[in-house]
């Protein structure tokens, strides 16, 4: 793999900080027709991360906001 | 017989899968796209940060997968009613393979396609910039043009620089030939000492990148989603005329 980028590769690879604990238990789920990155908060609830789509009217669809909470079991445990 | 057969299967289901049914549901519930959503006939990519690749970097880092755009490029050429695609270009560069990967599917897409770089569109977001029918860039944005490097990495053979060599040869081929730029300007920018102080390369600012060729106009949403609409349009008229001719 080459990487073209500005971004010096220290800078990409480097040492991460430490509150990435809430990032490990980010999940990416298809939803049909878009993605959704999702962060675990409890149990039972995950948080929307970020909305992956092509169609722009989705980002207009209030369920699909960023920050909102949605129950999702997460079926590995 | 078949009846109690299906009966107990589904009970078994039930059972086993209990967890993983609710997870069903409430994807399903929140999966419900089409109920909303008013359908656009122009979707829009949206590359930023990071391009990643073959190799998933750090969760630190801002990220435009692969493996995300890839199907929407096609789900894009597949669906009927999406008629353009925009592409909002704001990245740092990323995967030489990704990026080359990406581009050419915009370039290869039958669909009238447009390019808007806001913010940054460097290293392998030049090609992408490039790839769309027509490409706008906004009046503050750049493009760092420079050499593809091996960093951290001591190139110890000859092969190992033959091989970068030809990695930047793909990159200067493509965008030369999706952009006005010729060969020898782009790698003058490419190799020139004298635009940065710490570095070999160019940074192209807005109406520069136009007066070189790489670009085709400066401007904003607003005349990107023009041509879009102007590039719809006249397929509408070709498609139509093709109709008429069988």
């Amino acid at each position: 793999m080459v990487l073209y980028t500005l971004i010096p590769m220290e800078q990409i690879f480097g040492e991460e900080e430490v509150e990435d604990e809430k990032k490990k238990k980010r999940r990416t789920i298809d939803i049909g027709g878009a993605f959704l990155e999702v962060a675990q908060v409890n149990e039972e609830e995950y948080e929307i991360v970020r909305l992956i789509s092509s169609n722009p009217s989705h980002f207009l669809d209030a369920r699909f906001q960023p920050g909102k909470k949605i129950g999702l079991k997460p079926f590995w445990h | 017989m078949s009846n109690e057969m299906e009966e107990q299967q589904e009970q078994q289901e039930t059972q086993e899968n209990q967890q993983q049914n609710t997870l069903m549901e409430q994807i399903q519930k929140l999966g419900q796209t089409n109920v909303a959503a008013a359908e656009s006939n122009i979707h829009c990519l949206t590359i930023i940060g990071q391009i990643e690749g073959h190799l998933a970097l750090p969760p630190k880092n801002k990220t435009t997968k692969y493996e995300h755009l890839i199907p929407q490029i096609i789900a894009i050429e597949q669906n009927e009613k999406i008629e353009g695609l925009l592409v909002m270009l704001n990245t740092v560069g990323g995967d030489v393979e990704a990026g080359l990967a990406i581009a050419e599917m915009i370039s290869t897409l039958s669909k009238p396609t447009v390019a808007l770089v806001i913010g940054g569109g460097h290293s392998i977001g030049v090609p992408i910039a490039v790839s769309a029918d027509y490409s706008f860039i906004a009046e503050s944005a750049t493009m760092l043009i420079h050499p593809v490097r091996m960093s951290g990495l001591v190139i110890g053979v000859p092969q190992s620089f033959d091989y970068i060599e030809k990695i930047q040869e793909r990159i200067t081929r493509f965008v030369v030939e999706h952009s006005h730029i010729s060969e020898e300007k782009f790698k003058e920018l490419m190799y020139s000492k004298a635009s940065l102080t710490t570095d070999v390369g160019t940074n192209v600012v807005g109406r520069q990148a136009v007066e070189y060729g790489l670009i085709d106009e400066v401007g904003g949403v607003a005349q990107a989603l023009g041509k879009l609409h102007q590039l719809i349009e006249e397929r509408r008229g070709k498609q139509r005329v093709n109709r008429v001719m069988q």
